[in-house]
């Protein structure tokens, strides 16, 4: 889910909740991989279609630091303020946890 | 739009998993329909408990912006208390949930069940049915009982 939305300062994830695109993905390790400590993460997988089959988007969203960076714009934390659209996400984001499968798991955790 | 055909998702939270083998009654939230697991019940609430004991110390496996917050960590933690004198199924998962959040979840499928722990004394009471919020309420900690009640 995104960060929940805080304060104007502190908005969670207001365009979205991040991915990797799988096709600009180098390595599993390396997607696992946070550019700012290093530290691995387990990384989950799944189809563009299933996201679809939902009525989700994912749009391209590349950093400079992550070339493969795209979001989901509809899991976003200024409608999760809104308990219907709350609602609808949480239904959403157990559909999509449902869908995606473990693809690297971390170790250092 | 050039996506590719599959996405991965970095998920910062680690937590803590289990085997799903559990039964629960989904208008309680709590009581167990099969005695036989409340030994493994038992096991698995206080392994959570030891576990999100070392969450709330210094040595916490989650950078800052996971780190689940510390009265909220406490609630969660008396909820599991209460659960394994009241002989509550073990959750299948628990995770930090951001924003300082813990969520425990019970999978028995179709049923899902999540309890989102999201300030002092308070929780999301969630059950879904086929991926379909089908209840939603509040658990609010009653000052007299001093658990966790669901309200609305």
């Amino acid at each position: 889910m995104p960060r929940q939305w805080r304060s104007p300062d502190q908005p969670g994830d207001p365009d979205g909740l991040s991915v990797d695109r799988a096709i600009l993905v180098t390595s599993l390790e390396s997607a696992a991989t946070r550019t700012d400590n290093q530290k691995k993460l387990h990384l989950a997988e799944f189809a563009v279609a299933d996201l679809h089959e939902l009525g989700l988007t994912v749009t391209p969203r590349p950093l400079p630091s992550n070339a493969a960076h795209a979001v989901i714009p509809e899991l976003n934390s200024l409608d999760r303020r809104d308990p219907i659209k709350e609602k609808q996400m949480d239904e959403w984001a157990i559909a999509l946890r449902n869908k995606a499968h473990i693809v690297y798991e971390a170790s250092n955790n | 739009m050039g996506i590719s055909a599959m996405s991965t998702m970095q998920i910062h939270d680690t937590g803590i998993t289990r085997d799903n083998s559990s039964k629960y009654d989904t208008a309680t939230g709590g009581t167990p329909t099969n005695a036989l697991f409340a030994n493994d019940d038992i096991a698995a609430w206080k392994s959570a408990c030891d576990e999100m004991l070392l969450w709330r110390s210094l040595s916490s496996p989650f950078e800052p912006e996971d780190q689940p917050d510390q009265a909220i960590l406490n609630t969660a933690i008396d909820y599991a208390v209460d659960q394994i004198r009241e002989g509550g199924p073990a959750p299948s998962s628990i995770i930090p949930s951001g924003s300082g959040r813990i969520a425990m979840e019970w999978n028995d499928a179709p049923i899902t069940v999540i309890v989102e722990f999201i300030d002092v004394g308070t929780a999301i009471h969630t059950i879904f049915n086929e991926q379909k919020v089908v209840s939603r309420g509040i658990l609010i900690r009653n000052p007299k009982s001093r658990k966790l009640e669901l309200r609305g």
